[in-house]
């Protein structure tokens, strides 16, 4: 007996996906550990139909591997949070929250503080919304596979921006005052920094699965 | 199987160990070398592995390359620089370890 064939193939990583383990890059290599266990299994003898023996080995196994890929998720969020900080703080990103802080200080002198303190609260969601409606559209139009850690990378940033939110919120009351404004407009700036920055991070991972995954499609 | 929970606080360091002798692995090739060496004694889950084998990987010890094999995709681990480094390290603390336990558990032979 050699190795399964690729309807069985199929067969394992469509089951997967339909038990919730939707990113590809963890989906492969659990595809490949099942398979080769049940391989293993046939080489000892088991003469049974493919489907039975995959039973079996599911019902033994299932939670073991779910559980792999919770913890898979975890390592892919700190693993992000690593590149994002890295990426916010080194030189370019600190001159990123210069370069956006002094663009909406001098944008500032042109507007009413409650037009101003409305439309920077605005932007950052409008172009988050976008960014992920831009996403969802590629993934269904070009069947694109779903990455974890490119998936995922979103998260920081809606944490980083109700944080903001709710400091505003609470310690300034909501209404605008010029004494307020240097506060916003420094709270906006890192919110852009941390989406230029998350951007430069899918671009960079997106090309690293790109690489690592360029075969996919063939499965 | 022996107790995992002895094993498990090693797990890392055997990865590491079984990699800078193999020019690269793949999970499932992981989990039954180590089956063989240990005559069925140590048997690694897919669910303790694989976590390590990512957090190796995100920590830079461990660099990845993807392959077709056998109509499939196949996931396979080797040691960058940093982890051929670190796994002399491991297998030093380890060895410390097993000394200073052997001098506890049986001071003759130690």
């Amino acid at each position: 007996m050699g190795a399964l064939n690729k309807e069985q193939i199929q067969f394992i990583n469509n089951y997967l996906d339909n038990s919730n383990v939707i990113y590809a890059d963890i989906r492969t290599e659990m595809v490949d550990h099942v398979a080769s266990e049940i391989e293993e299994i046939i080489n000892n003898g088991d003469e049974r139909n493919f489907y039975y023996i995959f039973k079996d080995y599911m019902i033994e196994n299932k939670s073991k591997l779910l559980q792999n890929n919770k913890k898979f998720l975890k390592t892919a969020d700190k693993k992000i949070r690593k590149a994002l900080f890295k990426n916010l703080f080194s030189p370019a990103g600190l001159v990123t929250i210069a370069v956006f802080f002094a663009v909406l200080y001098l944008a500032f002198q042109y507007y009413s503080l409650e037009t101003f303190k409305d439309l920077l609260f605005a932007v950052p969601l409008v172009i988050f919304l976008i960014f992920g409606l831009v996403y969802w559209i590629a993934l269904r139009r070009y069947k694109l596979e779903r990455f974890s850690a490119v998936e995922r990378i979103s998260l920081p940033l809606v944490f980083i921006f109700h944080f903001f939110v709710f400091l505003n919120n609470t310690f300034f009351g909501g209404t605008a005052e010029e004494s307020k404004m240097l506060y916003i407009i420094l709270t906006i700036s890192i919110i852009l920094s941390v989406m230029v920055a998350l951007f430069r991070v899918t671009i960079q991972l997106a090309k690293g699965y790109q690489k690592r995954f360029k075969n996919l499609t063939v499965l | 199987m022996g107790n995992s929970k002895l094993y498990k606080g090693s797990l890392n360091t055997i990865i590491l160990k079984l990699l800078s002798e193999h020019d690269k692995m793949y999970g499932y090739e992981i989990t039954q070398k180590v089956k063989a060496l240990t005559k069925g004694e140590f048997n690694i889950t897919e669910g303790a592995l694989y976590p390590a084998l990512h957090k190796l990987e995100a920590e830079g010890l461990l660099d990845v390359e993807v392959a077709k094999v056998d109509n499939r995709l196949r996931k396979y681990y080797k040691l960058t620089e940093t982890g051929t480094k670190e796994t002399v390290n491991k297998l030093s603390e380890l060895a410390d370890y097993i000394k200073t336990m052997q001098s506890l558990v049986n001071p003759k032979l130690a």
